[in-house]
């Protein structure tokens, strides 16, 4: 469904993505594994129309995205999850959640996915006054999920979701991940944590340097010299 | 034994952060504390450092009251630290931004760019000195904040989770940079979620839960407590291990 094809991103004379094809199916997880400064994060951005592509394209469902602003793909069903969670502090859970749904226009469809985030994460309804900087590195990241979820997107873009989590919580949130894929969500996930983003992935990508440089079935990855050398730390 | 709190309270309005916290960390030991997101880890780093004051109890540094004194002269006394969220100083090069910590020892220009330059080999900095640290890679930033810390001569280091963020194989030869340090009288108090970090670099373990110390024992017995499995590490990680 989502395609993205001989895409190059430059930031100023930096080139961060050189020639990245990639293809994201229904349904799927899909992993993309890199070191820091890969370009893992550009991925995601170029994606989500936060930065543009130089050449490339970029397609949903065969249309063309790769020069629309964020807010359009976001009306379009790709919903990003950004890396550090980037909640509101100051704001409420609800509040926080609602910022979520500005492209829904109808309040009874924004009402319904609010209930169905609240199914997901009992905590979020619980604290649903509380300011969103109160909450727990955990509960945060859960609210930064449910946020994404607030756009009734098809796909979900998610960067780093363990990032600086407690053991515990860590598995919780990869637990959410697979849930919200039995639900049909489609994912691209970008892991620092390379071992559990090939366990819960279907496919994966390996990004080097703005480069693709190995892909293929998530199992498979897991056990590959190169991943298990450079990306495991095994 | 280097650095003692007794009794360590500091409560935000309604919130208790540290509840009745008392930590001995003995010379050139490394220490680990985990625990939950918003166990306290951090505000104990700020009320060792003078960030805070204790809203009750006290610290002793080197058999000194270190209770309410100012960060900076908590830094001039031998306690060095990182930050969860490093703010170097990124319009200036990696080699500058060491030489701010180093002035604090140094009587000269010449002398805190040599201090800097030592410390910045021994991070594996060098090929990065003149490079602007806004150009650097997040690994390379990690390292600098280290230097950073280091830049101050401790003989008390307190990590705040440096690792967050790199990869297994980028952490493995962060462990390995840390482990250098060992060396001498230098003791380290780390914070950090990946138990990989833990487990090889520490000889204690400290777990805090709510503010309070649920646990302290050698890493073996840490993994295997069943209140720290409760609150931090869950029953899958003793599953996998």
């Amino acid at each position: 469904m989502l395609d993205i094809k001989n895409i190059t991103v430059s930031y100023g004379i930096a080139t961060a993505l050189w020639d990245v094809s990639l293809s994201v199916q229904d349904g799927k997880i899909v992993s993309i594994v890199g070191s820091n400064g890969a370009g893992k994060s550009t991925t995601l951005k170029t994606i989500s129309g936060v930065v543009h592509p130089k050449s490339g394209t970029i397609s949903l469902n065969g249309e063309r995205i790769d020069h629309f602003p964020p807010h359009q793909i976001a009306h379009m069903g790709i919903s990003h999850v950004p890396e550090g969670r980037k909640i509101f502090p100051y704001l409420s859970v609800v509040e926080n959640l609602r910022m979520g749904a500005l492209p829904i226009k109808d309040p009874k469809r924004t009402e319904k996915l609010l209930q169905s985030v609240f199914e997901l994460f009992p905590i979020l309804m619980e604290r649903q006054n509380q300011a969103g900087g109160t909450l727990s590195g955990g509960q945060q990241q859960m609210l930064a999920i449910g946020r994404g979820l607030m756009s009734d997107p098809k796909i979900l873009l998610l960067d780093e979701p363990s990032l600086g989590l407690a053991p515990i919580i860590v598995d919780a949130v990869f637990d959410v991940i697979i849930r919200l894929n039995r639900q049909g969500y489609t994912m691209l996930l970008v892991e620092q944590n390379a071992y559990r983003s090939l366990e819960v992935g279907h496919y994966a990508y390996v990004l080097e340097t703005g480069k693709i440089t190995l892909e293929g079935e998530a199992s498979t990855l897991i056990d590959h010299p190169h991943v298990k050398k450079a990306y495991l730390g095994r | 034994m280097i650095l003692q709190s007794h009794d360590l309270v500091k409560s935000f309005g309604g919130v208790t952060a540290i509840n009745h916290l008392s930590v001995t960390v003995e010379k050139g030991m490394v220490l680990g504390i985990i625990g939950p997101n918003g166990s306290g880890k951090t505000t104990f780093f700020n009320l060792v450092t003078g960030v805070y004051a204790p809203t009750s109890g006290h610290v002793t540094f080197d058999g000194k009251n270190i209770t309410g004194l100012r960060p900076h002269r908590i830094t001039e006394m031998g306690i060095g630290r990182t930050f969860q969220i490093p703010a170097p100083f990124s319009k200036m090069t990696v080699l500058e931004n060491v030489m701010v910590s180093t002035f604090i020892r140094a009587s000269s220009l010449k002398e805190s760019r040599k201090m800097a330059w030592k410390i910045l080999e021994l991070m594996r900095l060098d090929e990065k000195a003149h490079t602007q640290v806004l150009n650097v890679t997040l690994e390379d930033r990690k390292r600098l904040e280290l230097a950073r810390a280091l830049g101050t001569k401790p003989s008390l280091l307190l990590l705040d989770e440096v690792m967050s963020g790199l990869t297994p194989s980028e952490v493995k030869g962060a462990i390995e940079l840390i482990r250098s340090l060992r060396t001498g009288d230098l003791t380290i108090i780390v914070v950090e979620h990946i138990m990989d970090v833990i487990l090889s670099l520490c000889d204690r373990i400290a777990v805090l839960d709510y503010g309070e110390k649920i646990a302290e024992d050698v890493p073996d017995q840490i993994v295997n407590n069943k209140e720290v499995i409760r609150a931090y590490l869950g029953d899958r990680y003793s599953a996998r291990h």
